[in-house]
């Protein structure tokens, strides 16, 4: 069964999903997501990479290093050409990093599957603190800026005009969607952080009746998934990540379907 | 005069926007702003808010928008309804709201009480607009600054629009593509495409030639209550 540290884990992860996969859904950049997630793995190739010199390992520094790093190129690209352009060419970028730096230390090379893929049922206690902090980090932030947030999201142009710098909030949006990705990346994998960072966003901006509500939605249906995963990972010994990205991917699709059949 | 620009000049990279404008504006003046697509009407918008940052010289109510932020505390701007993000579920209200404390006389003028519980998204293009024109005037501003505020608003909503405006107390420039619904609350006109091809009363702008120079075709003009505008149903 799921034991009290797996709980808190999982409401933490949905926490943390609720606030930055609302964020950037609004932000119209879900493909952000997927560029930075495999960022952050290149972040993480190259702490291996240090490791086998002996260096300090620690994943977290250099996936959020890394994360932060191609979020940032992909948002100041996109002040001069589409989003998606820019985003395509950092994920491409860290990837082949993430590739490079992984062929020099083959042998241990196979660590960085745990980041691959997830397991919302193996975090250790450091894990559990990263989370935490991330979450508190992130909800502090986004709680004292909200209405800030919700402005430059619905109309950049007309509150850049009321005086709001739109590009410090664009790189505080593309901040927490890192420290996000970051802290959920043992938990979920960096391959599947797209579907539950962006399909529990998409259903809820679907259904509610206010932004608020899409909060509250997002962080139920995040929830829910994540909690069907870790119960049939337990029964059909299945990965609980990939279950819970799956329901909450067809969430969506029948969402989808429903409101516009 | 409390809008004064002299050889106002803005490039995107090595995209010229606008080139040399020069021109005056008087308080509580209403001027209207047009020009073929790409002639940076918008552009001269965000310069005169100091968004973007120009060349030349820009006043504003004795400010330099490009220093003094002050600036974006009097005016307020009103952007094409097209670059507002319908994906976010906001009531009207807490869209009214970020313009500042809402004002229920603002709320009254623009006839738009019944609205403010639904989803802002989920209303027509004419109130849309309605919404984000009561916005900018919750907090009262002494320039208005309207881009495009008329595409894809019927004529019910064009007609209150312009009524409210015309009832303002404060400088409004106003980018249109067809200047017909402003045409009477209007004191100048501004034509131009990069740079300045004519600015002042209507009759003094509205000739074959300068309308020949900014849109390089021919544009039919109609006489109307006695003043020459473009007719601009007939290009469609």
């Amino acid at each position: 069964m799921l034991t009290f540290t797996d709980l808190i884990s999982l409401v933490l992860i949905s926490v943390i999903v609720s606030i930055s996969g609302t964020l950037v859904v609004f932000r119209k950049a879900s493909f952000l997501v997927a560029s930075v997630s495999h960022s952050a793995l290149a972040g993480v190739a190259f702490s291996i990479l240090l490791a086998s010199f002996g260096f300090y390992e620690n994943h977290y520094l250099f996936a959020l290093l890394f994360a932060v790093i191609s979020a940032f190129v992909a948002v100041y690209a996109s002040k001069f050409r589409e989003v998606d352009t820019g985003i395509a060419i950092s994920f491409a970028l860290f990837m082949s990093l993430m590739v490079i730096f992984l062929s020099f230390v083959k042998n241990v090379a196979a660590k960085i599957w745990t980041f691959f893929f997830g397991d919302l049922l193996l975090l250790t206690m450091q894990d559990l603190v990263y989370l935490s902090i991330s979450a508190a980090v992130i909800t502090l932030i986004f709680s004292i800026s909200y209405k800030k947030f919700i402005f430059f999201l619905f109309d950049p142009e007309g509150a850049e005009a009321e005086g709001l710098n739109v590009l410090m909030f664009d790189l505080l949006l593309t901040s927490i969607l890192c420290i996000s990705i970051v802290a959920v990346m043992k938990a979920v994998g960096a391959i599947l952080a797209y579907a539950i960072f962006v399909a529990p966003a998409a259903i809820a901006k679907e259904i509610a009746g206010s932004s608020k509500d899409v909060l509250a939605l997002t962080f139920i249906t995040t929830l829910t998934s994540l909690l069907i995963g870790s119960l049939t990972s337990f029964t059909f010994q299945i990965s609980a990540s990939a279950v819970s990205a799956f329901l909450a991917s067809v969430a969506y699709i029948a969402v989808f379907f429903a409101k516009n059949r | 005069m409390v809008v004064v620009a002299k050889n106002l000049s803005y490039s995107y990279g090595k995209t010229l926007a606008i080139e040399n404008l020069s021109f005056e504006v008087d308080d509580g003046e209403v001027v209207a702003i047009i020009g073929p697509n790409g002639a940076g009407k918008t552009t001269l918008l965000k310069c005169i808010l100091g968004l973007l940052r120009a060349k030349g010289e820009i006043s504003v109510f004795g400010m330099d928008p490009r220093k003094d932020k002050n600036v974006l505390k009097i005016a307020s701007y009103v952007p094409q309804r097209s670059s507002v993000n319908l994906e976010i579920p906001l009531k009207v209200k807490e869209v009214l709201a970020m313009g500042g404390e809402i004002k229920d006389e603002v709320i009254k003028r623009l006839e738009i009480e019944d609205k403010l519980d639904m989803l802002f998204r989920n209303l027509s293009g004419g109130f849309q607009q309605r919404i984000l024109i009561a916005r900018s005037l919750m907090k009262d501003p002494k320039l208005l600054l309207l881009d495009e505020p008329f595409n894809g608003v019927d004529m019910i909503s064009q007609r209150k629009i312009v009524e409210v405006i015309d009832e303002l107390d404060c400088t409004s420039f106003i980018v249109v593509h067809n200047v017909n619904p402003i045409i009477k609350i209007v004191d100048k006109i501004m034509l131009i495409n990069k740079h300045l091809i004519a600015f002042g009363k209507p009759k003094e702008v509205f000739t074959a030639r300068n309308l020949l120079e900014a849109y390089k075709t021919d544009v039919p003009l109609v006489v109307c209550n006695g003043e020459a505008v473009p007719l601009y149903a007939d290009l469609h």
